[in-house]
C-alpha cells in the first residue's frame, strides 16, 4: 500500500468529519462557564464572548446535518428533559470479545447484548422526512435483536431492523433506526434477557432541542428623584448574579438589555450606568428564571 | 471585541470536526475525544487572545486535548521497542477489505506509533506540530513515523516522513 492509499484508508476508518454542531458549541460554552464560575473571573468582555458563541451556536444549529443530542448531562440547556441512558460497563468489566469488538471503547449493556455508548450518539442523517441512524450491536450468541421505541414529548412512529454484519471482528448486527420526528426518544432495544433502554434527543433547524434556560431582558433607568418622577434610560452596565449562574455586558445605547442562557433560580440584578459615576444600581427583589420564561425587569437608579 | 468573537467562531468552524475526528482515531476512544476536545476548545476561547496570535492556533488545540495521553506516550517511548508484528497486516487481495484491515493493524500499533501516524496523515499536522504534541524532538517523530508506517507496511516515496 502506497502513501496515498493509507491516508484513503484512513479518512475511510475515520469517517466523515463531524460537523460543529450546535450541541458541541453548546458543550464548549458550558465548560467556558464552568471556568468561569471556579475562577469567579467574570468579566463583561467574557459575556459578551459566550453569548455570541451560543447565538453563533443557533445561527450553526440552522445549518448543520442534523445530530443527536449527547445523552451526559454536561450541558443542562439542551439535555437535561431528555438525558436517560445505560451506564457505561466499567473497562475491568467488560469480557475480552466485547472489548475486541468495541476496540476498547465504554460500552453499554451486558450479557448477550452489547453496544459501543458513543454510537448511540449518532449521526443522524434527515432525508425524505425520516431521521436515521446507523447503531451497530453486539449479540451473544448472534442474533437480531428487537427495537422499539417512542417519542417523550409528542407524537412519533419509529421502525427500527437489523441485520447480519461480519468485518474483521466477527459477527455483529447493523441496525437502521428511523425517527418519524426530532424530539426526545426513549430507545429499548432487547436480545434475549438483556434489554439496553436510553434516551436520544434528535434535533435541527425546525425543531431545535428544547431549552432548561430562561431570559432575564429589562431597561436600565435613572430616576431623577424629584417630583414628579422623571425616568430616562441610560447606557450602562449589567450585572446579574444567582448562586448557580451569573450573566454580564453591556446594555444597548437605550438602556436595554437581555440576560440570555441563564439556569433556572434566583438572580440579583444591579446596573451601572456609565454616567453615573461607579453609582450601581438594583433591581430590587429577587428575580426567579424558569426554565423557557423570559422575565422582564428594570434596573433602576435613584439619583439625589 | 466583535472581531475577536468571529475569529473564534469561524477557528471553531474551521477546525472542531477535523480535530475531534483525529482525536478519537489517535487515542481510539471517540466519547473520551469528545471530551478532550471540547475541553481544549474551550481552552482556546478563554485564552484566545493569545492562542489566537500563535502561528496555528489548532496545533495548540492538539497540545492541549492531548495533554493526558503524552504520559503515556513518553512512558511507551522508554519501553523496548516491540518487534514488528509480522501478521500485522495480513496478506490480503488488494482493495479488498482494505479499510477493515487497515483499521485492525491499526489498532494493534502501539499508542505512539498510531498518534503519530493519525496526526501527522489524518489531523495534517507537521512533524514540528506533532513533537509539541508529544513532547519529543521532531528526530524523535519521524522515527515514530517510520516505524509505523513500516509496521503497517506503507511503502513510502521518499519525502515522507
Amino acid at each position: 500500500m502506497n502513501l496515498d492509499d493509507f491516508r484513503a484508508e484512513l479518512e475511510q476508518i475515520a469517517g466523515p468529519e463531524p460537523s460543529p454542531t450546535a450541541t458541541a458549541r453548546e458543550a464548549v460554552r458550558g465548560r467556558v462557564r464552568r471556568a468561569r464560575r471556579r475562577t469567579g473571573a467574570i468579566t463583561t468582555m467574557a459575556a459578551v464572548l459566550v453569548v455570541a458563541i451560543v447565538a453563533a451556536g443557533i445561527n450553526a444549529a440552522q445549518d448543520s446535518p442534523v445530530r443527536v443530542g449527547t445523552l451526559e448531562a454536561t450541558t443542562p440547556a439542551t439535555t437535561t428533559e431528555c438525558a436517560t441512558s445505560p451506564p457505561t460497563v466499567p473497562q475491568a468489566d467488560v469480557p475480552s470479545d466485547v472489548a475486541r469488538w468495541a476496540s476498547d471503547a465504554p460500552v453499554v449493556g451486558g450479557g448477550a447484548l452489547w453496544a459501543v455508548r458513543s454510537i448511540l450518539l449518532g449521526p443522524v442523517m434527515h432525508d425524505s422526512g425520516v431521521y436515521r441512524m446507523k447503531v451497530s450491536w453486539l449479540t451473544r450468541p448472534f442474533g437480531i435483536p428487537t427495537f422499539s421505541a417512542r417519542r417523550i414529548d409528542g407524537p412519533g412512529t419509529f421502525n427500527g431492523d437489523g441485520n447480519q454484519a461480519i468485518d474483521a471482528r466477527g459477527e455483529w448486527v447493523a441496525s437502521t433506526l428511523e425517527f418519524s420526528a426530532a424530539g426526545c426518544w426513549a430507545v429499548t432495544v432487547t436480545y434475549q434477557d438483556e434489554t439496553i433502554s436510553y434516551q436520544i434527543l434528535i434535533h435541527d433547524a425546525e425543531h431545535p432541542p428544547p431549552t432548561a434556560i430562561g431570559t432575564i431582558t429589562g431597561t436600565l433607568l435613572e430616576s431623577s428623584g424629584t417630583v414628579p418622577t422623571v425616568r430616562q434610560a441610560v447606557a450602562g452596565s449589567i450585572h446579574v448574579e444567582g448562586r448557580s449562574d451569573s450573566w454580564a455586558g453591556p446594555t444597548a445605547s437605550d438602556g436595554t438589555f437581555t440576560a440570555t442562557e441563564l439556569l433556572p433560580g434566583s438572580y440579583t440584578v444591579t446596573g451601572i450606568p456609565d454616567n453615573g459615576g461607579g453609582t450601581t444600581c438594583s433591581a430590587g427583589d429577587a428575580v426567579v428564571v424558569r426554565a423557557g420564561q423570559t422575565m422582564n425587569v428594570n434596573v433602576t437608579c435613584n439619583l439625589p | 471585541m466583535g472581531h475577536r468573537v468571529s475569529d473564534f467562531d469561524g477557528f471553531f468552524d474551521d477546525h472542531y470536526g477535523s480535530t475531534l475526528r483525529a482525536v478519537s482515531v489517535a487515542i481510539g476512544d471517540p466519547g473520551r475525544a469528545e471530551d478532550l476536545t471540547q475541553e481544549a476548545f474551550a481552552r482556546a476561547f478563554r485564552r484566545w487572545s493569545t492562542v489566537s496570535k500563535l502561528e496555528r492556533p489548532v496545533a495548540w488545540v492538539y497540545v492541549v486535548a492531548l495533554n493526558a495521553e503524552r504520559k503515556r506516550w513518553r512512558r511507551e517511548r522508554n519501553a523496548p521497542e516491540p518487534e514488528p508484528d509480522a501478521g500485522t497486516v495480513p496478506d490480503v487481495a488488494p482493495g479488498v477489505l482494505s479499510t477493515i484491515v487497515v483499521r485492525d493493524a491499526l489498532a494493534r500499533l502501539p499508542a505512539r506509533q498510531r498518534a503519530a501516524v493519525v496526526l501527522r496523515y489524518l489531523g495534517d499536522l507537521t512533524v514540528a506540530d506533532i513533537a509539541n504534541v508529544m513532547g519529543c524532538a521532531e528526530g524523535t517523530v519521524k522515527a515514530t513515523l517510520h516505524h509505523a508506517l513500516r509496521n503497517l507496511r506503507v511503502e513510502l516515496d521518499g519525502s515522507e516522513p
